[in-house]
C-alpha cells in the first residue's frame, strides 16, 4: 500500500487537480486504508457543504470582527458587511485573475445521445414487502409487465446484497439470506427484461424496514 | 451458508478466507464514493452500479477468482474502475432501436444525508469569521493554497491549518 496522503494532496484530488495517475494513486489506497477513507469522506462533506452554501458564508454575522488591515496587508474584517465592500475591494486585483480559474465541480460525465430519446417505460408496480415488516420477508412480489420474459430482483441493505432472476413475478428469499437480515432498512427493486434482454420497466427503488 | 469464501479446502497459492459480509460493509461506502464522484451524485444510476459492482466482486471471490494477489481493497478498486469505465462506454454507445428506459424516481428521499447536509451548513455559519473566510476562498472560489495565502496575508501552511481547525471545530459544533 502507498503511503497516506497529506492533506494538501487529499484536497487537490477532491478539487480534481490530480492528474488521472496521481488520482488513481489516491483512489487505490483509500481502497485500502480506511483511516484515509473517512478523512477524504470527511473532507468531502466539508467541500460540498461550502460548495452549496458558500455565498451564505460571506454574508454570515462575525463571531468575531476581525482589526482593521494595515496598508497592504491582510483582507481586514473580511464578513463585516461595511468593512467588507472595502476589503474585497482591495482584494480584487488579487481575486480578479483568479476567478477567471476554472471551477471544478462535481458533474456527471457528459452523456453523449445517439440522438434516441430518453423516455419513459413502462411502470413496474411492486406488490410487497412494503413499509414496516416483523422479520425477513419470506419472498417478494410483483405486478406482471406485458411481454416481459424475465425479472431480475435485486435487495440492498446493512450488510446484506442479493439478486437473481425469474420468469415469475414473485421470488423467494432463501434461507441464509434471510437469516443475515438484521432489523434495519432496506431497499428492493425489480427490472423487467424481453426475450431479447431488451429492458422494458424497471420499478422505483422501494424500501421496507425490519422491526425487532 | 458458508460466509468464509475459499475455505475448506484452500489449494496453494491461493488467498486467505474472505468474510463476504464484512466485505460488504467495509467497501459499500468506498465503492460508492468512488462511484458517486465519478458518475455524479445526480446521476440515478450510481447506486445500482454500486450494487452491480459489490455482487461482481461477491461472485468472483465465490468463484474462486480471487488468489490474493493483490489485497482485497485492491481487488475492489479494480472491479470498480473497470465498471465505471464500462458504464460511462454504454452510455455514450450509439444504440439502435433501442430506447433507454428510465426508471421513475424512488419515492423516499434521502431524509439523512439531506439533514446531516443542514446541520453542516449550519455550523458553517457559527464558525469564527477567519475560519469562514479560509473557507469562502479555497473551497468556494476554489483558490488553491498559495492564492488563499496571498489573499489573506498568511502562508500556504497556514491556510492548511485553518481549514483542518475549522473541520475539527465543525465536528465539535455538530456534537453538540
Amino acid at each position: 500500500m502507498n503511503a497516506c496522503p497529506d492533506d494538501e494532496r487529499i484536497d487537490r484530488y477532491l478539487k480534481g487537480r490530480l492528474s488521472e495517475s496521481e488520482a488513481e494513486e489516491v483512489e487505490a489506497h483509500y481502497f485500502d486504508c480506511p483511516r484515509c477513507f473517512r478523512k477524504i469522506s470527511e473532507r468531502n462533506d466539508l467541500i460540498e457543504a461550502v460548495r452549496a452554501r458558500g455565498a451564505e458564508l460571506a454574508e454570515s454575522p462575525a463571531g468575531r470582527p476581525r482589526e482593521t488591515a494595515a496598508p497592504g496587508g491582510k483582507l481586514a474584517a473580511f464578513l463585516v458587511p461595511k468593512r467588507w465592500a472595502a476589503a474585497a475591494a482591495a482584494a480584487v486585483l488579487v481575486l480578479g485573475a483568479l476567478l477567471l480559474l476554472p471551477k471544478f465541480h462535481d458533474r456527471a460525465p457528459d452523456l453523449v445521445s445517439s440522438g434516441d430519446e430518453t423516455v419513459r417505460g413502462e411502470a413496474l408496480p411492486l406488490v410487497a414487502p412494503l413499509g414496516e415488516v416483523k422479520g425477513a420477508p419470506d419472498a417478494f412480489e410483483w405486478n406482471e409487465v406485458r411481454a416481459a420474459a424475465e425479472y431480475r430482483v435485486s435487495l440492498s441493505g446493512p450488510e446484506t446484497l442479493w439478486s437473481t432472476a425469474t420468469a415469475a413475478t414473485k421470488a423467494a428469499l432463501p434461507e441464509p439470506v434471510r437469516a443475515r437480515m438484521k432489523p434495519g432498512s432496506y431497499q428492493w427493486q425489480v427490472k423487467a427484461y424481453s426475450a431479447q434482454g431488451t429492458l422494458l420497466a424497471a420499478s422505483a427503488k422501494a424500501g421496507f424496514r425490519i422491526t425487532d | 451458508m458458508n460466509r468464509r469464501e475459499n475455505a475448506g479446502n484452500p489449494k496453494p497459492g491461493s488467498a486467505a478466507p474472505v468474510d463476504l459480509e464484512e466485505m460488504i460493509l467495509r467497501y459499500k461506502p468506498v465503492v460508492g464514493f468512488k462511484v458517486k464522484k465519478a458518475l455524479g451524485g445526480g446521476n440515478p444510476d450510481w447506486e445500482d452500479v454500486v450494487d452491480e459492482i459489490l455482487l461482481q466482486a461477491v461472485e468472483k471471490i465465490k468463484a474462486g477468482e480471487f488468489r490474493g494477489e493483490s489485497s482485497v481493497g485492491t481487488y475492489i478498486y479494480t472491479i470498480t474502475s473497470r465498471r465505471i469505465v464500462d458504464y460511462i462506454r454504454l452510455k455514450t454507445k450509439v444504440l439502435k432501436g433501442a430506447p433507454e428506459v428510465v426508471p421513475p424516481p424512488a419515492p423516499q428521499t434521502r431524509v439523512e444525508e439531506a439533514e446531516r447536509a443542514e446541520r453542516l451548513a449550519a455550523a458553517l455559519k457559527k464558525l469564527p469569521a477567519k475560519y469562514r473566510e479560509v473557507l469562502y476562498l479555497y473551497y468556494y472560489k476554489d483558490l488553491d493554497r498559495d492564492e488563499v495565502g496571498r489573499a489573506l496575508g498568511i502562508t500556504a501552511a497556514r491556510v492548511s491549518e485553518r481549514v483542518n481547525y475549522a473541520q475539527k471545530l465543525l465536528k465539535k459544533i455538530l456534537k453538540r
